[in-house]
């Protein structure tokens, strides 16, 4: 039995094991993000774009190995300066990934069409 | 680790007379010396090895003798054909050339490759360039950058035929941000910076080239 990892999708957590890539695991619980060139049967490659989502890990202070907390006591998550591609990023324990947010869906819509 | 021939070479005197002897050149953030690679708009291209810190007036006015026929400088490009324009003011030619300091004035120094350009290149015809050059190394394989540098591309081509309107210059816009932080590694994000920076800085070059006038 692989190890199981639990993340947050759009403030729902699943638990999936170990390896599982992040669209499968938003499949899991009914959060489609749109993938193109992703095909569950062949090897991820992160080619068309399509399924660039928001992915923020813990925190861990270096020194300790221990996470980082803010004051009300929840762990920092720090997000990177890129968007992350869900069909080739596994998952990890403590994971949080925003598929909806008004950076995910302003780098899927084609702006050439619209006001900005 | 990959090394490139520029971080070899300072190993040697590194070695030789210590870190410390290393840190008194460049700047306290950027310690050491870098290889600048003029060219463009200049009397005296070529590599020179500068402290870092070391300002943009004095590697192109007194090491690369300025520019041809005593023409003004209009702008440089601190990192080769990747880099975002700095329109050349006096401040800016008096900015140490340091990884911080470039990066203040919204570039970055990158591989110190500086190409220099003076008033009579248009930034139209400069984005044409870089653009087809980086449409030409593009591998193909992710969506934004063949298709991003596909279409830009062909914008340019039509403002500089003298073909395009004013909304084809916002589109180029367009299409070169919509790219941006989407690629799947640093050609394409690249290839946007020279066409994002000189629509912003310079977009009465392209137009000057929109509506059927030509050169």
């Amino acid at each position: 039995m692989a190890k199981m990892v639990t993340l947050t999708i759009d403030n729902q957590p699943v638990t999936v094991p170990q390896g599982t890539v992040v669209v499968d695991a938003a499949k899991k619980i009914g959060n489609d993000i749109p993938v193109f060139c992703y095909h569950p049967k062949m090897e991820p490659v992160g080619m068309c774009r399509v399924c660039l989502v928001e992915i923020g890990r813990p925190m861990v202070d270096r020194a300790t190995g221990q996470p980082l907390m803010n004051e009300d006591g929840t762990v920092k998550v720090q997000f990177g300066p890129k968007l992350e591609t869900g069909c080739t990023t596994p998952v990890s324990e403590g994971m949080v990934v925003h598929t909806q947010t008004d950076g995910v869906t302003a780098a899927r819509k084609d702006r050439s069409t619209s006001d900005e | 680790m990959i090394n490139n021939v520029e971080t070899l070479t300072n190993l040697p005197p590194i070695v030789q007379q210590g870190v410390t002897w290393f840190r008194e050149h460049g700047t306290e953030k950027s310690p050491g010396v870098k290889i600048f690679s003029l060219s463009g708009c200049i009397n005296n291209p070529g590599n020179y090895e500068l402290p870092l810190g070391a300002t943009f007036r004095q590697l192109i006015y007194d090491l690369g003798g300025g520019i041809p026929e005593g023409r003004a400088i209009k702008a440089i490009m601190a990192a080769g054909a990747s880099s975002a324009l700095i329109p050349a003011t006096d401040a800016a030619l008096d900015t140490p050339m340091d990884y911080e300091s470039v990066a203040n004035l919204g570039a970055s120094l990158g591989s110190a490759s500086v190409i220099v350009l003076d008033e009579t290149v248009s930034m139209s015809w400069l984005a044409q360039k870089t653009t087809h050059f980086f449409k030409h190394e593009s591998c193909g394989k992710c969506t934004p950058c063949r298709e991003g540098t596909y279409w830009m591309a062909h914008i340019l081509d039509r403002i500089e035929d003298g073909q395009a309107s004013a909304n084809d210059v916002d589109l180029l816009f367009t299409v070169a941000r919509q790219m941006q932080n989407k690629c799947l590694c640093a050609l394409g994000e690249f290839s946007t910076m020279p066409v994002v920076s000189s629509i912003e800085k310079f977009r009465g070059d392209f137009l000057a080239r929109v509506d059927g006038q030509t050169r």
